[in-house]
C-alpha cells in the first residue's frame, strides 16, 4: 500500500494546499517539511538566535497554516510563506531593537542629522562563546558580515542569493518598489565585499 | 565626453555579469581596468559565499510543535460542481422518463385494465361518501331550520347578499391590517 506522505511529495505546492484546505493533516505536515529549513534559515540569519528563530519559525507556520483558507492560488505559495516569515522576523527585530543596524544609517534618512541619528553601532560585543563557535560552524565570516547588515538589506540579500528568488518576487514579498529592492541588494553586496575584503589578502 | 568603455562598472553591470547578460563594453572595460576586475572578483566571492551557506534545520519535533498550534478545518466530503450535479440530475430524470414510456408502451393492455378498475373504484367510493354525508347532514337538528331559511328565492338572495357583504368587509379589514405604514405616518410618529 502506498504511503500517503510519499504520494504528497510528488504534488505541487498548490495541490498540497488544496488537500490541507480539506483538513488533511498529512498535507499540513508536507508543507512544513518543504519549508521548515528555508524558513528557519532565513529567520535564524535575521535574528541570530536559535531559540528565537525556532519560536518565530513556529509562529510563521502557525500563521500560514491557520490562514490556509485565505491563500490565493494565483500567487506562489513559497512567496507567501517567505513574506510572512520575513514580516515576523522584522516585527521581532523592531520590537527588540536589536543592535545590528547598518553603519550607513537609515536609507530613508535624507539629512546628515537624520543619517547620524539612525546610524548605530555594529555590535555591542555581547556574543557568547557559544555564539562564536556556532558562527564558525555556519561559515563564520559571511554569517557575521550578514549579521552586520541592516535588517532590510539582510532580508533582500538572503532572499536573492541564498533562496535564489528573482528581484520581482522579492519586491512583491516585501511590498517594496523594484528599484528599492535592487538598491538594497547592491548596497548589501557592497557592505559584504567591504566586510570580506580582508579574505582576498 | 568619456567613452562608455572607460566608465567604471555600475551595480547593474555587476548584476548582469552574475547572470551572464553583460554587454560587450563591460568586457572591453575590464581588460583595461584592474580596479573593476578586483570588484568583479570580490562580488563573485560574496555571491558564492552566500550561495554556499548551509540550510539550517530547526530541532526535531518542529512539525509536531507547529501542528499543536494549528486549527484544522473539519474534513468535508468533496461536492460535485454545480454543473455536474445539474447534469447528473437531468440524466436521472430523462432516464426515468424514457424507462417509464417504454414500459407503458410494452404493457398497454395492463395499464388500461388498471385504469378501468381504478376509475370504478374511485366512483364507488365517491358515491358512498356523498350519500353518507347527505344522510348525516339530514339527521342534524339544525338541518330543517337552515333548509327553511333558504326555502324561497327571496330568502336565498338576501342570505347570499349578506354573505357577500361579510366577505367584502373581511377583505377590506385584512387589507388594512397587512398594509405597510406610509412614510408620512412614520415621520409623523418620529
Amino acid at each position: 500500500m502506498t504511503d500517503p506522505r510519499s504520494s504528497l511529495r510528488e504534488l505541487t505546492d498548490q495541490d498540497v494546499v488544496l488537500r490541507a484546505r480539506d483538513g488533511q493533516e498529512a498535507a499540513y505536515r508536507e508543507l512544513i517539511r518543504r519549508y521548515e529549513r528555508p524558513v528557519f534559515s532565513l529567520i535564524y540569519r535575521m535574528v541570530r538566535d536559535r531559540e528565537t528563530a525556532e519560536d518565530l519559525a513556529q509562529e510563521t507556520f502557525i500563521k500560514v497554516l491557520n490562514a490556509i483558507a485565505s491563500y490565493r492560488p494565483e500567487f506562489k505559495f513559497s512567496s507567501w510563506v517567505f513574506k510572512i516569515a520575513n514580516n515576523t522576523a522584522i516585527d521581532h527585530l523592531r520590537r527588540r531593537e536589536l543592535d545590528t543596524l547598518s553603519l550607513e544609517g537609515s536609507p530613508h534618512a535624507s539629512t546628515p542629522d537624520a543619517i547620524e541619528a539612525t546610524t548605530l553601532q555594529v555590535s555591542d560585543g555581547s556574543e557568547t562563546p557559544l555564539d562564536e563557535v556556532e558562527a564558525r560552524e555556519l561559515g563564520a565570516e559571511i554569517e557575521v558580515a550578514i549579521n552586520q547588515l541592516r535588517p532590510e538589506y539582510r532580508s533582500c540579500i538572503l532572499l536573492r542569493h541564498v533562496e535564489g528568488r528573482p528581484y520581482e518576487e522579492i519586491a512583491e514579498m516585501l511590498d517594496l518598489p523594484l528599484g528599492t529592492v535592487k538598491t538594497y541588494i547592491h548596497r548589501a553586496r557592497h557592505e559584504l565585499r567591504e566586510a570580506l575584503g580582508h579574505l582576498r589578502d | 565626453m568619456s567613452s562608455p568603455h572607460l566608465m567604471h562598472l555600475t551595480p547593474d553591470d555587476l548584476d548582469a555579469l552574475l547572470l551572464g547578460t553583460e554587454q560587450e563594453r563591460v568586457h572591453v572595460h575590464l581588460e583595461t581596468c584592474a580596479e573593476c576586475r578586483a570588484l568583479v572578483v570580490a562580488d563573485r566571492n560574496v555571491v558564492v559565499a552566500l550561495e554556499s551557506l548551509p540550510s539550517l534545520a530547526p530541532r526535531a519535533g518542529f512539525a509536531d510543535r507547529v501542528m499543536a498550534g494549528v486549527t484544522r478545518p473539519v474534513a468535508v466530503p468533496r461536492r460535485l460542481p454545480a454543473l455536474a450535479r445539474a447534469a447528473a440530475l437531468g440524466l436521472v430524470f430523462l432516464g426515468g422518463l424514457a424507462a417509464s414510456i417504454s414500459w407503458s408502451l410494452a404493457n398497454e393492455p395492463m395499464l388500461m385494465a388498471w385504469r378501468e378498475g381504478g376509475l370504478k373504484w374511485a366512483e364507488g367510493w365517491l358515491q358512498l361518501g356523498l350519500s353518507g354525508l347527505w344522510a348525516e347532514l339530514s339527521r342534524q337538528s339544525w338541518y330543517a331550520t337552515v333548509l327553511d331559511a333558504f326555502g324561497s328565492p327571496t330568502r336565498l338572495t338576501v342570505a347570499l347578499a349578506g354573505m357577500l357583504l361579510i366577505y367584502g368587509a373581511g377583505l377590506v379589514a385584512l387589507r388594512r391590517l397587512t398594509a405597510l405604514p406610509s412614510s408620512g405616518t412614520a415621520s409623523h410618529a418620529a
